[in-house]
């Protein structure tokens, strides 16, 4: 593990720029790419004569590159004959985790403290524009009232650019497929899933997450306090998306009784079974929204 | 997912000419609920995607015409099975929209794109190893000695008993609905029935479109039917589940007797299915406990279990027969 002071052993997180700023400086070749969007290295392995290729994507932000990058560094990692990340904080089951934080673990070329920089500027949120690259779909999305371009692979699903690349990780992933609700926000006021919206489809639209329910220093939405008053969780894994879909339900007009009430959440699965408290939670709060 | 180019045209003819030139491999993208699914799970790749969202034009919908009803493709489901002239007009046609999906789904979803809901077969969707000619022609039909619980009874073929999952087009079909299509030759205008195919020795082909073929909007003759109808919709769960069986019934009464009736049912076939026999066995009778119970049986009776799924013969007869009493209802002011 590298230890050259405070800077270098602070973890960051293992993006595709912050490996392909490290094959650069250790001896591997950039090839040409046919594939838009992806960037080839090169390099022979001790004692070989046949070089083997790394893909690394350019645009990030979909969740499948995480697993890509994770394999590129196991790829790497045996053509170096040693591992050369340093992982700091993992997510337990995770395959993707190792990239979640880190450091860079070199004997030969440590990474420059202007990697580092660069880096941490790349992965700043308040940065994302840094991310622009050419092959993407370029997008206007208002979230939480705050305004982003963005430049984005048209894979990309909303959830992921939400939680990714703007880190607002208060959206859910539960299923990824539309069947559990976690990733519930509203586009233009509406209830839907962001893990089934390409996130180019936000382009000029408004989103609202969990973190923007209720104004800065306005206190928690009355739907996230009944939540707390009604014991409406266990967990909270899928707490974010039941309070989004709850204040769609009210607002789209379903909240009039306990049998609506079940019928319009039915889209928000609980592995808890908060199930009653759910219910008595809209119940509750749904008059002091329509009053709001 | 395999990367793809993606594409906003502004109008219906561009969107079209667009895909023509992307070729075979493109595909439209309206709600994404099924295309962008099926893409995270590898079982479409299209190379292009024309994302027809922009095309305002077919946002709208009108249930108030003399002759027909009028529904924009990219008009969402949520909205209209919302509308009070419809729910009063076609009860059918709203149940089987606000029966459909969880409401955020319903917020997503379009109509003409729900018409091309593809199967949940867990075969098709479930990629490698497991074969499907629906996924890879050829390959072979996991399901026919496999999980096939919720798979079809009626219409199903030795390579393929995938069940067509939606149900507006259930309830559209018994209602004699009709679609427009725009392609690079115009357009035309073909009856719901005729979009769909039965899988026979070609299951990958699920409908009749060509892959630049866009549809515009879809029509429903007005008729004195539509009042006593309803989307009779039986599953697992109470809600936010696919069909086990399903009936689209509407009735017409004189009196005592049946002057005209029309069946369709969803969950149990390979598409949407019409069960014009069963709807002669009742014209000019009284509807009785008897005679709807022979109707449901007649829907069925040309059912092939493949196992599992065995047990949705009865419970296909029994929900036609249920739906039916229900119009009954409908049809007598009760």
């Amino acid at each position: 593990m590298i230890d050259s002071g405070p800077r270098l052993r602070a973890a960051t997180r293992l993006s595709a720029a912050a490996l392909a700023n490290y094959l650069k400086s250790t001896g591997w070749a950039v090839r040409p790419s046919l594939v838009e969007g992806v960037s080839i290295f090169s390099k022979r392995p001790f004692g070989t004569n046949e070089p083997v290729h790394v893909l690394l994507p350019e645009l990030p932000a979909i969740e499948e590159d995480h697993h890509r990058i994770a394999d590129a560094l196991r790829t790497i990692e045996a053509v170096e004959g040693r591992p050369i990340w340093t992982i700091v904080d993992q997510i337990a089951g995770n395959p993707s985790s190792r990239i979640v934080s880190g450091h860079f673990n070199s004997r030969e070329a440590e990474p420059t403290l202007t990697d580092i920089e660069a880096e941490r500027k790349f992965e700043a949120p308040g940065d994302i524009n840094a991310r622009s690259r050419a092959g993407g779909v370029s997008i206007e999305l208002t979230v939480n009232g705050t305004s982003h371009k963005l430049t984005l692979d048209p894979r990309s699903s909303l959830l992921d650019v939400l939680r990714e690349l703007l880190a607002l990780t208060g959206t859910k992933k539960g299923c990824d497929h539309g069947q559990c609700g976690a990733c519930t926000v509203h586009l233009d006021g509406r209830g839907l899933l962001s893990c089934l919206t390409p996130a180019v489809q936000g382009d000029g639209r408004q989103v609202t997450t969990i973190e923007g329910l209720s104004p800065p220093g306005a206190g928690l939405h009355p739907m996230q306090q009944a939540f707390i008053d009604h014991d409406a969780l266990q967990c909270g894994y899928c707490t974010p998306g039941q309070i989004m879909a709850a204040v769609s339900c009210v607002t789209e007009g379903h909240a009039t009784s306990p049998e609506q009430i079940r019928e319009y959440m039915s889209g928000n699965i609980c592995r808890c079974g908060a199930y009653a408290g759910i219910v008595a939670a809209i119940h509750d709060a749904a008059p002091k929204i329509r009053g709001a | 997912m395999r990367p793809f180019t993606y594409m906003k045209p502004a109008t219906a003819a561009d969107a079209v000419r667009a895909i023509t030139a992307c070729g075979p491999g493109a595909r439209f993208l309206a709600g994404g609920t099924t295309l962008y699914d099926l893409m995270k799970l590898n079982v479409e790749t299209p190379a292009s995607v024309v994302d027809v969202n922009s095309l305002t034009e077919l946002n709208d919908f009108d249930t108030s015409g003399s002759s027909e009803l009028v529904f924009g493709a990219l008009a969402r489901m949520s909205d209209v099975a919302a509308d009070p002239w419809l729910q009063a007009d076609y009860p059918a046609l709203s149940e089987s929209l606000r029966s459909a999906a969880s409401p955020q789904l319903r917020n997503m979803a379009s109509l003409g794109g729900n018409l091309l809901q593809r199967t949940r077969c867990a075969y098709f969707r479930g990629g490698e190893p497991f074969a499907c000619n629906k996924r890879k022609p050829g390959s072979g039909c996991s399901a026919r000695d496999g999980l096939n619980r919720a798979h079809a009874l009626l219409g199903g073929s030795e390579t393929c008993i995938a069940v067509y999952p939606g149900d507006w087009a259930v309830a559209l079909s018994a209602f004699d609905a009709k679609v427009d299509v725009l392609g690079p030759n115009g357009q035309r205008t073909i009856t719901l029935e005729d979009l769909y195919r039965e899988p026979g020795a070609t299951p990958n082909l699920e409908t009749t479109l060509e892959f630049n073929e866009l549809i515009l909007r879809i029509r429903v003759p007005r008729t004195p039917l539509g009042r006593a109808s309803t989307y009779h919709k039986i599953r697992d769960r109470e809600s936010f589940a696919f069909a086990l069986a399903s009936a689209a019934v509407a009735l017409q009464m004189d009196g005592p007797t049946v002057r005209d009736v029309r069946i369709a049912v969803g969950g149990l076939a390979t598409r949407p299915w019409r069960a014009r026999a069963a709807e002669r066995t009742l014209v000019g009778r009284p509807l009785t406990t008897q005679a709807v119970r022979a109707a449901g049986e007649s829907t069925l009776c040309a059912a092939t279990a493949s196992g599992d799924n065995r047990f949705r013969i009865e419970l296909g007869a029994r929900t036609v027969a249920d739906a039916l009493m229900i119009a009954k209802r409908r049809a007598l002011g009760q």
